[in-house]
């Protein structure tokens, strides 16, 4: 079923629809749940939560790409049960993210240096410009679906060693571009 | 700066970022060997013998057929219609071999046998396996997906040709009955579609073109009967629904059809064709049906919501041969369905088949 067909069913208020999101990106929202929060009951949990609040968007939104809509509102659904969690952190994917990112990322934070979410992530557009396709979707991949190197190794058919280099390779990179522009200090 | 506040501004960039990872293939070297053997398939592809004898035979082993005419040139021309039941008939019941015909432009047609014409792009063992083939130098990708209401939807495949990879925009995709290969869907974007050249026809006009090309091609079009419609904006068009009606109770069969304003079809989909069987409504009692349902919803909602509208009943079989009623209530705005009811009515109603 095509995109525009589940927002037509959407826009008839046809509960039919959620189940035309579920069978087409089901798996996709599993994985990039669970890979942020941990645990299949959380993942299950927001997933349904971001199914409802597509339900509650559309209309009068009509997003296009709809899968990039659907899986922004799952993303920060699962990033804001992961921070809000009470229990131990589980080990998971999102945890290796933020340990890997935190010695490139690390700053004095500094009343200048504070910068807003928005203005960050055009920062940030800049940079994916800046690198080669191939480099993009693997930091993409890692940092925004955070996926695991065996994932992005599956899905791009490069091996899990090339994965680690280019992140790595990719990580001081921004280091570097978000130096020159002031962010990081 | 912490990484959570990183991560979380990632949550802020364009889509196109998201989509292309998301679809992101690496290219890779083709192995020689088999392009040739891929071209010297294609080459010998005249005539209008079946495809299922051509993807079965070894490439290079001198078959004719399969059907492909006027391929060469590089003239990258988009499918803008699709003609179904060249000999006339085309059923979701009828398991017999059927005709489709692929009008890519004025020029251009690629006939096909629809028997089975999904086993050719998927392996059916393997739920949302993938398989891609060239044809006229055009590529076809054909991915199986199952519905999971089984009962409603049935098994399908979709069938997506000439797919943008990079941003997954299926230009044109078939859907294809699991059982027989029957195709009981399309859907073309507009990028395959004319363009209108002077006005939209009409709401009346699209009804027509509509009718006629389901009765052309749905075996049981007499049991079905407008359910809904609207204006689309696919080149100013209208969208038609029609609902099967057994004996004076609409089900959950239905047919949707989309016609542009240059009066092509674009969308067309049969749901639902298993899901009725054979039920015996003669000994219904309508009116009793309706009191007990208006009596359902005025004991379940009354007392804590605004009940604004409910939906006419309708009639589904489940898959364990459940036959049940439901209508859809909307309170205070939201849309319900009332799965306590269902249970009681089909027992009440319904003997199970």
């Amino acid at each position: 079923m095509s995109d525009q067909e589940i927002i037509d069913m959407l826009f008839e208020r046809l509960e039919t629809s959620l189940t035309a999101i579920d069978t087409k990106y089901g798996k996709s929202c599993r994985t990039i749940a669970y890979n942020i929060v941990g645990n299949e009951q959380d993942a299950e949990e927001c997933v349904n939560d971001a199914y409802l609040a597509v339900w509650n968007s559309i209309p009068p939104e009509k997003p296009n790409p709809f899968a990039a809509f659907l899986f922004k509102i799952l993303r920060n659904i699962a990033m804001k049960k992961h921070r809000t969690s009470q229990t131990q952190k589980r080990k998971c994917v999102f945890e290796e993210l933020l340990a890997e990112m935190e010695p490139f990322l690390e700053s004095e934070e500094t009343v200048e240096s504070q910068i807003e979410k928005r203005e960050l992530a055009r920062m940030i557009e800049e940079f994916l410009d800046t690198l080669s396709p191939e480099n993009r979707a693997v930091f993409m991949r890692r940092y925004w679906f955070s996926e695991s190197y065996a994932e992005i190794s599956r899905a791009m058919g490069i091996s899990e060693n090339s994965v680690s280099t280019r992140l790595m390779r990719t990580r001081e990179k921004m280091r570097k571009y978000l130096n020159e522009r002031g962010v990081l200090v | 700066m912490k990484p959570e506040k990183f991560l979380e501004a990632m949550n802020e960039i364009d889509d196109k970022y998201i989509e292309e990872a998301r679809c992101y293939k690496m290219k890779k070297r083709f192995p020689i060997k088999r392009t040739i053997a891929a071209a010297a398939c294609v080459a010998l592809m005249i005539g209008t013998i079946p495809l299922v004898k051509h993807f079965n035979t070894p490439a290079g082993t001198g078959t004719t057929g399969g059907v492909v005419q006027g391929t060469t040139g590089g003239e990258d021309a988009l499918p803008t219609v699709i003609k179904l039941g060249e000999s006339g008939k085309f059923t979701a019941y009828d398991t017999g071999e059927h005709d489709a015909v692929l009008q890519l432009n004025a020029n251009r047609k690629e006939e096909f046998k629809i028997e089975k014409f999904a086993n050719h792009f998927v392996d059916p063992t393997k739920e949302k396996t993938r398989k891609t083939i060239t044809l006229n130098g055009k590529t076809w990708t054909g991915q199986y997906s199952q519905s999971v209401d089984s009962a409603f939807y049935g098994y399908d495949y979709d069938i997506y040709i000439g797919v943008d990879l990079l941003t997954w925009k299926n230009i044109f995709s078939i859907r294809c009955n699991s059982d027989t290969g029957e195709v009981i869907g399309f859907y073309a974007e507009p990028v395959c579609l004319s363009e209108i050249s002077k006005t939209p026809i009409s709401r009346d006009e699209s009804y027509e073109k509509a009718v006629e090309f389901l009765k052309k091609n749905v075996i049981d079009i007499n049991e079905y009967v407008l359910h809904q419609e609207k204006a689309n904006d696919i080149r100013s068009g209208y969208d038609f629904s029609f609902r099967r009606v057994v004996n004076g109770v609409k089900t959950d069969d239905h047919i949707e059809i989309g016609i542009t304003g240059a009066g092509e079809i674009y969308t067309y989909h049969l749901y639902g064709y298993k899901s009725m069987g054979n039920v015996d409504l003669s000994a219904l009692n309508m009116t009793s049906l309706n009191q007990t349902i208006d009596a359902k919803i005025n004991t379940i909602y009354k007392n804590n919501f605004d009940i604004t509208s409910n939906s006419e009943i309708t009639l589904r079989r489940l898959e364990d041969g459940t036959y049940y009623f439901y209508c859809i209530t909307r309170v205070n705005g939201r849309t319900t369905k009332d799965g306590e009811l269902l249970q009681d009515l089909s027992v009440l109603a319904i003997t199970m088949d």
